[in-house]
């Protein structure tokens, strides 16, 4: 495997988990809020400046902390991760966000 | 402008669910070339490999599309739906931007292994790929119907 694939399997794996753990823990680097059209770093009362948009920020985080982290990981440790991760660690995500959501409907 | 986004929103999805279906049904099992009689196995029979660049291509134009209408939906929708206390609603399209970023973080490794020529060693890895894209598409694509229509299909 060259370092191309080690580099996509492992931000594939990442992107998914870092997402996650951004909306779980709800990390919010920026918002962004819909009714004022504003990016913001901090939180803005929502009286004036309505709901805010977290999901452009936890996508935002989970692509750069992977890709990051894909460039760094050296070759060698990439390569012995076995090419199920791809999909299995996502998969396991899915079933997570299923499991987490269910709030809404019980 | 934004039923025009919503309009090629919806499109892209349905191409993307046409091609999403076809190759994961191609890969689940081996056609032999004479056994391409019946509508199902002709569905089955397509070259999987040549559908992944526009899967790809597809996925990321229609979540891109999702992103510029969120917030018209964040503004008009939600609170409409807060309003009429369709807390499964909210909770469906929670879902479905969750899914919507967990597919595209899966592109990447999507795309390598479908790269020409396909490495026979990775099989089991396209499919499981394919089959767990092709959830998050059907997902999202039932999810953003329902919702579309939802004042529609909601009782007078």
């Amino acid at each position: 495997m060259n370092t191309q694939a080690s580099a996509f399997k492992i931000f594939s794996i990442l992107f998914g988990v870092i997402y996650t753990l951004s909306f779980y823990l709800n990390w919010n680097v920026f918002r962004y809020y819909p009714k004022i059209s504003q990016f913001s770093l901090q939180a803005l009362p929502a009286k004036t400046a309505g709901p805010p948009i977290n999901w452009y920020a936890w996508i935002a985080i989970a692509a750069v902390a992977s890709a990051v982290i894909a460039f760094l990981v050296p070759r060698t440790w990439a390569e012995r991760l076995p090419p199920g991760l791809s999909w299995q660690i996502p998969a396991l995500l899915v079933a997570a966000v299923l499991i987490y959501e269910k709030h809404w409907f019980f | 402008m934004i039923t025009v986004l919503l309009l090629i929103h919806a499109l892209l999805a349905v191409a993307l669910l046409g091609a999403i279906t076809h190759q994961a049904f191609a890969v689940a099992r081996r056609i032999p070339a004479s056994a391409t009689s019946s509508f199902v196995d002709r569905f089955r029979g397509v070259g999987a490999a040549h559908y992944a660049n526009a899967i790809v291509a597809l996925f990321v134009l229609t979540t891109v599309l999702g992103a510029l209408l969120y917030p018209q939906y964040r503004i008009d929708v939600r609170p409409t739906l807060e309003d009429l206390q369709l807390r499964s609603a909210n909770g469906v399209f929670e879902i479905k931007e969750h899914l919507a970023a967990i597919g595209l973080g899966l592109l990447p490794a999507y795309w390598y292994y479908w790269r020409q020529p396909l490495d026979a060693q990775s099989a089991a890895t396209r499919r499981y790929l394919v089959w767990l894209l092709a959830f998050v598409v059907w997902f999202n694509f039932l999810v953003g119907h329902v919702l579309n229509n939802i004042k529609g299909l909601l009782p007078a």
